[in-house]
């Protein structure tokens, strides 16, 4: 079996988040504290006793927003729906703040494979205009080494060079061993970018699709991304053999990203997270607790979320995954689900559930 | 090589050195690395009018990869992170191209040797279009082979004289059944769930350098040699540009516009704080000695299949 611990000694043990504040700075109430709990005690004693525990005392607000096009004014639609969720000049002004987008593998044609340029362009419009101290996107994409390919393929580069906004290789920065906060995996340390202790504040900006093997790739996966490859290769296969869904569980666990807002105007069905076809959804999904937005996805796309092993495993871990936990904001969830295609066998139809499905109401 | 922007990205990329170690990080400031290390000292050596003051850096910069080798003969990716070992075939390559360091690069080239690739069964599900049970390299050990790290340990093995070796033989039997059928590669599968995946230039060109001087003009070198064609006018990226360069060029093939397309490329980067790598993958491209520093035969020199 692989012994993927790290050869050398751990410069710090300081994991990534010890350094932030668990919900960025912002003052929280009970509620919110609860759910900041889940990821906060998801290392220590706490773990263990939310181990035990069923989600029943966590609850999450996610906001569904609806964008039919990139060209509408993205900037007061993520403005609007951050601000309908509490969040606001006060939570990011002076903060650096890390956007890290999906950016699977180069494909000028395949527009859906890949975060859409125009929405990161307006997460960043948002918090620039709300002075924080500063802005970048940073990713450590999965396939292919070239990033100034990626970036070029992706359309992003251009859009970021234009606005003056940094990008950061994460697959090459200098790294860190944290302590996996949630041992999922047989991983003793996850190696992390410096990028990450430079933030603030984390943002996750996926595309919404299927995937071939996790059943959905949104803001959770994502993180994956934040691993470098020059620890775990291209693409990440470490995490592969160590199994996705516990690699995404202590990868989130361990890096406690703040915020994530879901590129769902174009996703992707079938074969995702690359050789799908588009589709049209409209939406963009955002909330400060990851688990819950990937869960209120997974409905928009038909899915059930109890079936997607890691959001199963988030479940009373980090985060709530119950359709009643969800403090639903925005437009109305029920009237916005549309199946999206799962490649055809029988374990990916199994993951199409109705809405709601039997757990949730059981819930 | 008398181009202009060629004389202005050596005097950059020379600049960017860590005057400390004789070494390259991937940014200015950052720590030495093993793999930008080895390739700024092979753009240099490609391109240096006057061999010489190049050479002495490159002995030093050797030098600085001995002294980072693990005691199973492997290199990790920097002084302070030993591993995992993918940055190995770098260091072979170079200690091979200087002919200096033979006690190092024998350690070295054991270690690629024994390295062990996660195989399973030829798969005859829907998952998996290659032929899962060949291994090549990984970028971790004990994870899949790609075909980056595997071409890469063809080349570095290959210029330390282990052409013959099985394992040699198995990573081109890899490299072989890895190829799209459209033409070129990606990075390691070609089909999944039935659905052929998107050639890329660098595996493409890494891919086209290890069946140089193995294969002659097979059906699937001519394929990736016209994917290439037809994608490098679009690419002003330094790794993919260079890489599809040096395929082309292990093949006999140099576009009319390619000194063009570099000199491009490197006025985009030349400023930036991670351009030591870049420039250094742009020199070696550009450069005259390129192909006889990275070992490849001429063409149609095949001495197996």
């Amino acid at each position: 079996m692989a012994d993927h611990s790290p050869r050398t000694t751990p410069e710090s043990s300081l994991a990534v988040s010890d350094a932030m504040p668990p919900t960025g700075g912002r003052q929280i109430g009970r509620r919110e504290f609860l759910v900041s709990a889940g990821l906060g005690l998801a290392g220590g004693a706490g773990y263990t006793l939310l181990r035990h525990s069923e989600e029943g005392f966590l609850r999450a607000d996610v906001l569904i927003a609806k964008a039919d096009s990139y060209d509408i004014d993205l900037v007061r639609v993520v403005r609007d729906g951050l601000t309908e969720l509490g969040l606001g000049r006060a939570w990011v002004k002076g903060k650096s703040v890390l956007l890290k987008p999906n950016l699977v593998e180069p494909s000028r044609e395949a527009t859906s494979i890949n975060t859409h340029p125009a929405l990161v362009r307006a997460v960043a419009d948002v918090f620039r205009g709300w002075d924080a101290r500063e802005v970048f996107v940073a990713e450590g994409q999965g396939h292919c080494r070239d990033s100034d390919y990626v970036l070029d393929q992706s359309l992003l580069g251009p859009i970021l060079e234009e606005d003056g906004i940094e990008y950061v290789d994460l697959n090459h920065d200098e790294v860190f061993a944290a302590p996996n906060r949630m041992g999922r995996t047989r991983l003793g340390h996850l190696w992390l970018p410096r990028a990450l202790r430079r933030a603030d504040v984390i943002v996750s900006l996926p595309k919404m699709k299927t995937h071939h093997w996790a059943g959905v790739t949104l803001s959770m996966k994502n993180l994956f991304g934040v691993l470098p490859g020059i620890c775990y290769g291209w693409p990440k296969n470490v995490l592969h053999l160590e199994g996705i869904p516990a690699s995404i569980l202590d990868i989130n666990a361990t890096v406690r990203p703040h915020l994530a807002i879901v590129d769902g105007i174009i996703g992707m069905e079938g074969d995702g997270p690359i050789m799908g076809t588009p589709r049209h959804a409209g939406v963009l999904v955002m909330g400060t607790n990851l688990p819950a937005v990937d869960a209120t996805t997974a409905r928009l796309m038909g899915i059930d979320p109890w079936r997607i092993p890691y959001l199963a495993g988030a479940s009373g871990r980090l985060g709530p995954v119950a359709e009643r936990h969800v403090a639903q904001r925005g437009e109305p969830l029920g009237g916005l689900v549309q199946p999206f295609a799962m490649v055809d066998s029988p374990t990916y139809r199994d993951l199409r559930g109705s809405y709601p499905s039997s757990r949730d109401r059981r819930a | 090589m008398s181009s202009e922007w060629v004389t202005t990205a050596r005097e950059r990329l020379l600049h960017l050195r860590d005057p400390r170690v004789t070494a390259w990080g991937y940014r200015a400031g950052a720590a030495p690395s093993v793999e930008p290390t080895v390739l700024a000292c092979l753009g240099l050596l490609a391109t240096d009018p006057d061999p010489g003051r190049s050479l002495s850096i490159a002995r030093t910069a050797a030098g600085w990869l001995a002294s980072l080798q693990n005691p199973d003969g492997s290199l990790g990716v920097s002084a302070t992170l030993r591993d995992p070992g993918w940055a190995t075939p770098y260091a072979v390559a170079l200690w091979a191209a200087l002919g200096q360091d033979q006690a190092e690069r024998d350690r070295a080239a054991r270690w690629l040797l024994s390295e062990r690739a996660y195989t399973s069964p030829q798969a005859s599900n829907l998952w998996a279009g290659h032929d899962t049970s060949i291994a090549g390299w990984p970028w971790v050990p004990e994870t899949h082979s790609w075909v980056e790290p595997t071409a890469l340990s063809i080349l570095a093995l290959r210029r330390a004289g282990h052409s013959e070796h099985p394992k040699v033989r198995e990573g081109v039997r890899l490299i072989r059944d890895r190829a799209i059928a459209a033409g070129g590669w990606n990075f390691g599968s070609k089909v999944v769930l039935g659905n052929e995946l998107r050639p890329q230039p660098a595996p493409s060109g890494l891919a086209l350098l290890a069946l140089a001087g193995v294969d002659g003009r097979t059906a699937i070198v001519e394929r990736a040699i016209a994917y290439l064609r037809r994608t490098l006018p679009g690419v002003r990226s330094a790794q993919s540009l260079g890489w599809g360069l040096l395929g082309l060029r292990a093949w006999g093939e140099r576009p009319d516009q390619a000194d063009q397309w570099l000199a491009e490329t490197c006025r985009r980067v030349s400023s930036r704080a991670d351009a030591a790598p870049r420039l250094a993958h742009l020199l070696l491209a550009a450069g005259d000695h390129a192909v006889d520093l990275l070992g490849i035969p001429e063409e149609g020199d095949s001495h197996h299949g």
